[in-house]
């Protein structure tokens, strides 16, 4: 086997040269990674400033009448905590019942709630602290539940110790006042038998674990984090395959002229749509199935509604509405930009950013909290965590029917928006 | 009710006319070839029959219906375009079932129709097993006209319906498009061969930039000429100029095209070949070959255009 070095080099140049010459190849070589890169570095790390991991929502409420000044005292000191520049805390103060606050804890509006207790007055008198903490725990976020229980048992840790030096303070002025010896006179012995009793001992945190969920286990969280990765998974798919695959379909039918051969038959504008739409429902459909299966029966996922329920109903009309909203956007761009490098462009400039930062792929939590209005906003990632809400967590369906309610609106528009916008597509071939 | 009718059809891009308003009709059982270089608006006007391309003016009507305002008449027609358009990821039978239920054709029948359409195209299994990005360019061809005749349309339009094809096929397709007209439908092809034209057509259409330059029977046009023959002399190196001129004058109204050495004029009388020979001989050039011949379509298509198809080039200084 002779190598010609010449003929290898030439070779590989013109190769090279026709693959810089295509937009797509300048894409993914060089757009890609830039937008990527400042994309991670601007969204994902720390912007320094010592800004804690994460803000902890705290609900202050009051075990009974006259502790709400107590309340707000403590949530005044929570909210003065700071790392660097920022608060550790935002602690909120409420009178409302306990069931109440719970329900807040679970719906995931505060990471925690401190109840002020009864005896927290006359505890506070003895130098103590008395309080009750109920945090989230059994959530798939382990980090931010162990972040909300050190951060609170920090806390009030420090509050103690502040009071516990106060009481010092207080008792070595009482015996400065009082002239006493320090050796062998029993007031001695007892305030130092106070102080020890202060010091060491003067903080009482009851901490009670509030799960989100109907089934408790730490050993099951894998098995409820497969069952939502499995859903997660499935709308990235509903992305790839909705927004890409629709675009792709359209500009490859118009690119390789395979419309000039259909529209010489009687098929219509509409039949064109609706096939494509079909096809990329049933594509969505085949991905979803096979995702919760794989994740059933490989990772022994857990989900808490039988397939043949009116649960089930709902989560396959909200994915059927969110494979519907991806799709009419797909079609949108493939009639607007007519060529498969354009389209590739576009449709991965809004799926990545979509999928990292729209709470599709990586969980709300995860994503960095100056970022997260976009996941706030992005109609799938409400979707998404409407399914997971009753797929997983085993929520009322009626929770959610504002959400499927606004999703199919926002469906219907865009969907008849794009089937304008493809009937005009269609047309403007034949005029063209 | 004419099967295909064409009124003043222009169709433009721009500035540019594609088709400068062509009249023209094809009945039932009759085959039409529009004949013309590339660019000279075949396609554009098979298009505009099919209904793919809206003309800029005119009408086009296909059985009595326009294609654009009542668009099921779509279905009586068999579109085989110049370039297959069919998927690659199917075979050429799924294609042609694909195509057939667009045109609402019954499965059965569009199965029963193309096996023999396959049978009469000489087709074999690969149609039916292989992907259609592994066939060669005649396989391609061939199943494209498969896939435009699957649904048994009245109306057949072939653009280029035989390129790519061996000598063979070629032959095979002319007696298949003979069957078509036999069968009563009615078929429009396009094309740039002069041998297709003559093979296959009642009538020839000579188009040449946008605009329908002649038509009739290709017997008519041959008779239209004001020569009967075409006398082709080759030479062994470049004749003088002298000689060259000497030739095209002893052409009808000074046509003469030109291959490489080979030089071709028209006369009226094959005994003018001794005019020629004389003239040749005269100048002591040695040429080698000298004969006459009846004319064809691509004389006649040289005469009426003044352009020549097939590589040849025009007048004496070429």
């Amino acid at each position: 086997m002779v190598l010609r070095p010449r003929v290898v080099l030439t070779l590989t140049l013109y190769d090279l040269k026709r693959s810089y010459r295509r937009p797509l190849t300048l894409f993914w070589a060089a757009l890609f990674p830039i937008f990527m890169i400042t994309l991670t570095v601007y969204v994902f790390i720390p912007t320094g400033g010592g800004a804690p991991a994460k803000t902890v929502r705290v609900l202050v409420v009051p075990e009974g009448e006259g502790l709400l000044d107590h309340c707000r005292e403590l949530a005044k000191y929570m909210n003065n905590v700071t790392v660097g520049e920022h608060r550790l805390f935002n602690a909120t103060v409420m009178s409302v019942e306990l069931d109440e606050a719970i329900g807040m804890l679970r719906n995931g509006t505060y990471d925690a709630v401190v109840v002020v207790p009864r005896d927290y007055p006359e505890m506070l008198k003895r130098f103590k602290i008395h309080v009750k903490v109920y945090r989230l725990a059994g959530t798939l976020d382990q980090m931010s539940e162990q972040f909300t229980a050190y951060a609170v048992r920090s806390f009030f840790d420090a509050s103690g110790r502040y009071v516990a030096g106060g009481c010092l303070v207080y008792l070595a002025q009482k015996l400065k006042g009082a002239g006493v010896a320090v050796s062998g006179d029993p007031l001695v012995a007892y305030v130092l038998e106070r102080a020890e009793e202060v010091a060491f001992n003067n903080t009482v945190i009851e901490e009670h674990e509030v799960t989100p969920r109907k089934v408790v286990s730490p050993e099951e969280v894998r098995r409820y984090a497969a069952g939502v990765l499995a859903m997660a998974m499935a709308f990235v798919e509903y992305l790839f395959t909705g927004i890409l695959g629709a675009g792709s379909a359209i500009v490859e039918k118009f690119e390789r002229r395979y419309m000039e051969r259909l529209l010489s038959t009687r098929l219509s504008p509409w039949e064109l749509f609706a096939s494509l739409t079909l096809r990329l429902l049933v594509e969505g459909a085949l991905v979803t199935v096979l995702c919760l299966a794989f994740a059933a029966y490989a990772l022994r996922a857990i989900y808490v509604v039988s397939p043949l329920s009116v649960e089930a109903l709902f989560i396959a009309a909200l994915a059927l509405v969110a494979m519907l909203l991806t799709t009419s956007v797909g079609v949108m761009i493939g009639t607007v930009f007519r060529s498969a490098e354009a389209v590739n462009a576009v449709a991965n400039l809004i799926i990545w950013p979509t999928m990292f930062l729209g709470g599709i792929w990586l969980p709300r939590w995860m994503i960095p909290e100056a970022v997260r209005w976009f996941a706030d906003i992005n109609p799938l990632s409400h979707m998404l965590q409407a399914i997971i809400g009753v797929m997983t967590y085993g929520r009322p369906v009626t929770e959610y029917l504002p959400t499927l309610a606004a999703s199919l609106a926002l469906s219907a528009v865009l969907m008849s928006l794009s089937a304008l916008l493809y009937r005009r597509y269609v047309t403007s071939f034949l005029e063209r | 009710m004419r099967a295909i009718e064409l009124r003043r059809v222009v169709k433009r891009y721009g500035r540019v006319v594609a088709v400068g308003g062509v009249t023209h009709s094809v009945d039932r059982g009759e085959v039409h070839v529009l004949l013309g270089p590339n660019g000279s608006g075949k396609t554009t006007l098979l298009k505009i029959v099919c209904g793919i391309v809206r003309p800029s003016e005119g009408e086009v009507l296909v059985l009595g219906r326009s294609p654009f305002d009542d668009p099921d008449v779509k279905a009586s027609i068999g579109y085989s375009p110049q370039e297959p358009l069919l998927y690659g990821d199917l075979t050429g039978f799924e294609n042609a079932i694909l195509y057939a239920t667009l045109n609402d054709a019954p499965r059965a029948e569009a199965v029963e129709r193309i096996r023999e359409l396959a049978k009469s195209l000489g087709i074999g299994e690969w149609f039916f097993k292989r992907h259609l990005k592994t066939y060669s360019g005649g396989m391609m061809r061939k199943a494209s006209i498969v896939a435009a005749l699957a649904h048994d349309p009245e109306v057949v339009v072939l653009d280029e319906p035989t390129s790519g094809l061996d000598p063979d096929s070629r032959r095979a397709l002319w007696s298949f498009v003979a069957e078509l007209k036999e069968g009563g439908k009615a078929v429009l092809v396009a094309t740039h061969l002069f041998e297709d034209a003559e093979a296959m057509s009642d009538r020839v259409v000579i188009m040449s930039a946008g605009r329908k330059v002649a038509e009739g029977s290709p017997e008519q046009l041959k008779r239209s000429l004001p020569c009967s023959y075409a006398v082709e002399m080759e030479f062994v190196s470049e004749p003088p100029k002298s000689v060259v001129d000497a030739i095209a004058s002893a052409s009808v109204e000074g046509r003469m095209l030109r291959y490489g050495l080979t030089f071709r004029i028209y006369v009226d009388d094959p005994s003018e070949l001794s005019t020629v020979q004389r003239l040749v001989e005269g100048a002591g050039v040695r040429a080698l070959r000298l004969e006459a011949k009846s004319i064809g379509l691509d004389d006649v298509y040289f005469m009426v255009t003044g352009r020549a198809l097939g590589g040849g080039e025009v007048g004496a200084e070429a």
